[in-house]
């Protein structure tokens, strides 16, 4: 049968040319979009490292006065102890953080190289200075050592460090080498003399869900670089996350009056988030892939089922005699939707080759179109099978749903008729 | 002669109603994506409402300084000696204006609610280049800017909301509990005006310490475009007088750079940088258009040659009767047009749609934003609707056409040749 | 009782405004191995009655026995099998299928039943020798006379082994000549224990065959 069908394929192949090169270039496009939307997915279902359910950043400024009394050094550290008794003892409130580059979705961040012993190896990570509490909020989890305390004071120095993908750091100038985190001890800053000890390793995190996961290095909070315009976060019981930040704001921004700070605004972070993915593109790029695919499905839908409309048409005595020879409507179906699934599985071949080659080369880039990071979600070539089983399926169910109106048409009229001359 | 294949089309548009359905539908599904581009990056453009001069306006939004000894550089708005040494005073522009946004909170003496609102600081001929409706009072000129007054602009809505319906011309509000006078109340302006748009506007002068936190961007408008190369001159001008009293610092400021584009412009890190990211996003939205005209084209081709294919006898009986070539060519593009302008039609009224539901995602506004009318409808709009039609009729009926007029009469009329 | 069975036949075509009885109460026994014209003008319901026993289209009244067999209230994938294995049709315009060559055209019915493709090839070029088209195997329809699209055609028919032929003016487009090739054809297949039962205008045609019933009017009236 599919030899048969292969062959009226072939001899009706001036009307299937022009379905067969729609359908090469929406598989090619489509091909892309189920790339870039595994590599959401994928990266989505891997987790972010911090956990921003029930938490919160408070932002503090300061009043704008035209010069600041001389001589009245402020005690910043004793105005963020008030500050942290005052909002703890708000109900339902569990921990609160001060961090400097380190929260997620806050916006700022730091990066350096540092030179990590016993190796000397020179190797490259994001930097985050953070108060011992910065674990508790996000709940990131210690996987070997412990997490330092206040009372580690800075004198000592001691370093958290968490580990790419595999729990390596990166070489910071050699692409693709890495070390493995249990064989550093410690760090050297570029202009510093001081060691950095390890004292624990935690679990791995990402910028964001579509990030990759990125070696990271947690310094303890310098006392005398904490002030109220640091990052600072909070985490929130669940049964109190009820229109929290309102409340909150209402009720404590007389008690945050904090010499010349000012509570600005409570913002959670899963607000924080939608924005970051806003501005980053990703939400755009995902609703641009949707707009494509629906219109590239609908264009395939309408094409196949004018198509076919036509084709059953001007094949009705075909059919016709195909029934007096003993097709039941059955096999008259069937053939339709064989035509359409052996075009597309031609179109499959040649698209595939086409989207494999434009994956060689940087045409993606070069156009601007959303590029699936493979890098990050450490997939390899299964990526490729998927993507073509996701594109056929997909299309194919389209096209039957298209080719169904038409199928159903053609055995509908009675065979006398589909026989009679025209 | 147009008026019988006018006739003729719609005959056939309405005898095969199913197969018209499905040329409509495609054609106003592929405009609608067309359009729906084409209308808001219009509504980003055009000049209009409250940026009547967006033209000829130019901006310099960013200041990236290179220290070549300690090889680090550092990136930022433009800092206020960049633009009281540098960047005013040029001889191309004929307004040079400085802005810039932020959030602040709003409230009064004696009350105790706070509004979080957007703040939008400008110096004296930001008034002339943008164009608001005053509704009382007056904006602040130049005087005002050098003593750095603490003045306040209301929008309406911003006035209703702080002082709830008392008047509030002459009063006094917090800004960051700083007080500030109100001067004047403007109308509202729609979100769709990036520059203008805002609920408060204030002196740049007039926050304390703007000496270090500098300007945000610095807004020129030419008397006439044919000045952007002198403008451009200036500012590299200014940038190699800025290095040679500064050792061992290279600085670039960002720009000019036209309204369409300094949003894109912003993410570069240096001005070649920002020509690659305009010339990448132009190239994406070519291969966007690209695609939203072949794939449908390709579809309405397959579409039209089986139509043709069914009317081979009538094609070969017009000729016989003395059709030249080019008369069935032109008839086979003028029943297809019929089609291409319905879908058209439908196709910009959806566009509209498309636009008022994701106006978040397509003009980067809030939801709730309004867009005035006359953004939506105007002449390069209505224009490129029509020439989208056309395009994509020569794209899906040119090579139907064109084979339907070179087909043999003989052939044609026993049927046998195939299309 | 007969091969085909024919019992108080009734058929009317509805349309919106008129309502046109095609066959009345007809009744007819054709027997095994008999060579049957059925004659008539136009218009008078003998394609019908062709195509009512093809189990083309079903009656409004009466029953349709084909090989002992009541064929009323088949399902559809019945008929089809019964057309497949029992009938084979002729048609005045061939009906062979332009997108497929000489030999596919033939292999057709046995498509709708279980056979290898070497099985099909086999036996749809012994046919063919058979019908002396051989050395037209890989032609396509468009390249063929009228008389070699029939004979095409009945290879196509006789290539199930079908135990009836129905031909519907199997000569109608021919000329005197070519039909009369047909027409030896048809006979040498009905000596060979085909029932044949064949719609036909030509009274000579008509009067080369055993038995010929006339209708007029949708009644048999003879």
């Amino acid at each position: 049968m599919i030899r048969h069908i292969c062959k009226i394929i072939w001899n009706e192949r001036k009307a299937n040319g022009w379905i067969l090169v729609e359908f090469i270039v929406v598989f090619c496009i489509l091909w892309f979009c189920c790339d870039y939307l595994s590599y959401i997915v994928r990266s989505n279902s891997e987790p972010v490292g911090f956990d921003i359910d029930h938490t919160y950043q408070i932002q503090m400024s300061r009043k704008i006065q035209n010069e600041a009394p001389e001589g009245k050094k402020m005690d910043n550290y004793a105005l963020m102890q008030t500050f942290v008794n005052r909002v703890k003892q708000y109900p339902g409130v569990e921990s609160v953080a001060f961090s400097n580059a380190a929260a997620p979705y806050l916006g700022s961040l730091s990066r350096s190289s540092m030179l990590s012993l016993p190796d000397s190896i020179w190797v490259g990570a994001r930097t985050r200075q953070v108060s011992s509490e910065f674990f508790e909020v996000f709940k990131i989890k210690p996987e070997r050592g412990r997490i330092f305390n206040w009372e580690d004071k800075a004198e000592t120095r001691n370093v958290i460090v968490s580990g790419n993908r595999n729990g390596c750091f990166d070489y910071f100038d050699e692409k693709g080498k890495t070390v493995e985190l249990s064989k550093v001890k410690s760090f050297y800053y570029e202009d510093e003399k001081t060691e950095y000890p390890i004292i624990g390793v935690v679990n791995p995190t990402k910028e964001d869900p579509y990030s990759y996961y990125e070696p990271c290095i947690y310094s303890s909070l310098d006392h005398n670089e904490v002030n109220l315009e640091s990052e600072i976060v909070i985490r929130v019981s669940p049964h109190a996350d009820k229109d929290f930040a309102a409340r909150f704001t209402k009720e404590m921004r007389g008690q945050l009056n904090l010499g010349p700070y000012f509570l600005t605004s409570v913002t959670s972070l899963q607000e924080r988030k939608k924005e970051v993915l806003k501005n980053n593109g990703i939400t755009g790029n995902l609703n641009s892939i949707y707009a494509i695919t629906s219109f590239l499905v609908i264009n395939i839908f309408l094409g196949l089922i004018g198509t076919f409309w036509y084709r059953v048409q001007s094949r009705r005595s075909e059919i016709g005699t195909r029934i007096s020879m003993g097709a039941s409507k059955k096999n008259v179906k069937r053939m339709l939707f064989g035509e359409t699934l052996i075009l597309l599985f031609i179109a499959s071949f040649v698209a595939v080759n086409i989207c494999l080659n434009i994956a060689q080369t940087d045409f993606l880039e070069a156009i601007g179109l959303p590029e699936s990071r493979r890098d990050y979600i450490g997939a390899g070539i299964e990526q490729d099978f998927i993507n073509y089983f996701v594109t056929y399926l997909f299309l194919a169910v389209v096209s039957l749903f298209a080719v169904w109106y038409p199928a159903r048409q053609a055995v509908s009229v009675p065979p006398a008729e589909a026989l009679r001359e025209e | 002669m147009l008026r019988i294949y006018y006739k003729q089309a719609i005959e056939m548009l309405k005898q095969n109603k199913f197969i018209s359905a499905i040329a409509v539908i495609g054609t106003a599904l592929a405009i609608m994506m067309i359009m729906a581009i084409i209308v808001s990056d219009n509504i980003k453009t055009i000049s209009l409402g409250a940026e009547p001069n967006r033209y000829r306006t130019y901006y310099v939004t960013r200041a990236v300084e290179r220290d070549t000894v300690k090889r680090s550089w550092s990136a930022g708005g433009i800092g206020y000696d960049h633009y009281k040494n540098y960047l005013t005073d040029l001889q191309a522009p004929e307004y040079t204006t400085v802005t810039s946004w932020s959030s602040v909170s709003v409230s009064r003496e004696g009350h105790s609610e706070t509004l979080n609102l957007g703040v939008r600081t400008t110096g004296a001929d930001y008034w002339k280049i943008y164009s608001f409706r005053f509704i009382e009072g007056k904006p602040w000129g130049v005087g005002e800017v050098q003593s750095g007054v603490k003045q306040v602009i209301l929008s309406e809505s911003t006035a209703r909301e702080v002082f709830k319906g008392e008047k509030a011309l002459g009063q006094e509000v917090l800004l960051n509990s700083v007080p500030y006078h109100v001067v004047a109340i403007v109308e509202d302006v729609s979100k769709i005006y990036d520059m203008a748009n805002s609920d408060l506007w204030i002196p740049y002068s007039s926050i304390a310490d703007y000496k270090q936190w500098g300007v945000g961007s610095i807004v020129y408008t030419l008397k006439n475009n044919e000045d952007l190369p002198a403008l451009d001159r200036e500012i590299r001008e200014a940038e190699k007088r800025y290095d040679a009293q500064h050792e061992n610092k290279v600085l670039t400021f960002r720009g000019p750079a036209k309204h369409a584009d300094y949003r894109l412009s912003e993410q570069a890190s240096d001005n070649e940088d920002a020509i690659e990211i305009i010339r990448v996003a132009r190239r994406k939205s070519l291969f966007i258009f690209l695609i939203l005209l072949l794939v449908p084209a390709i579809n309405l081709s397959g579409l039209s040659l089986s139509r043709m294919r069914k009317r081979t006898e009538e094609i070969g009986v017009r000729k016989a009767f003395g059709a030249k070539r080019h008369v069935i060519l032109i008839q086979v593009l003028f029943e297809n047009l019929i089609t291409s302008l319905l879908g058209g039609v439908i196709g910009l009224l959806l566009s509209y749609g498309v636009i008022y539901r994701m106006k978040h995602w397509l003009l980067g506004v809030p939801e709730d934003s309004f867009i005035p009318f006359n953004a939506l409808i105007s002449w390069p709009v209505l224009l490129s609707v029509v020439v989208v039609c056309i395009l994509l009729n020569l794209l899906s009926a040119g090579i139907p056409a064109y084979r339907a007029s070179r087909m043999n009469i003989v052939n044609s009329l026993t049927q046998n040749d195939k299309l | 009782m007969g091969i085909i069975q024919l019992e108080g036949i009734s058929k009317i075509y509805r349309t919106k405004e008129v309502e046109t009885v095609a066959l009345e109460n007809v009744n007819l026994e054709v027997k095994e191995r008999e060579f049957l014209s059925v004659m008539g003008p136009s218009g008078c319901g003998k394609s019908t009655l062709l195509n009512l026993m093809g189990l083309l289209d079903v009656p409004a009244e009466g029953r349709v026995w084909i090989n002992g067999t009541d064929t009323t209230g088949m399902k559809d994938g019945e008929m089809a099998e019964f057309r497949n294995e029992t009938l084979g049709f002729v048609f005045q315009s061939f009906h062979l299928i332009n997108s497929l060559n000489v030999l596919d055209n033939v292999e057709l019915p046995l498509l709708y039943r279980k056979s290898s493709d070497k099985e099909r090839r086999e036996k749809a070029k012994a046919v063919l020798e058979k019908v002396g088209l051989s050395h037209r195997m890989r032609h396509f329809p468009s390249q063929l006379s009228g008389g070699q699209s029939q004979r095409v055609a009945i290879a196509r028919a006789i290539i199930g082994n079908p135990k009836i032929i129905l031909a519907d003016e199997p000569t109608g487009n021919l000329d005197s000549r070519m039909g009369g090739e047909i027409m030896e054809l048809l006979f040498k297949l009905n000596e060979e224990g085909t029932t044949i039962v064949m719609v036909t205008h030509d009274e000579h045609i008509a009067e080369s065959t055993e038995r010929i019933v006339r209708f007029f009017d949708g009644r048999r009236v003879e």
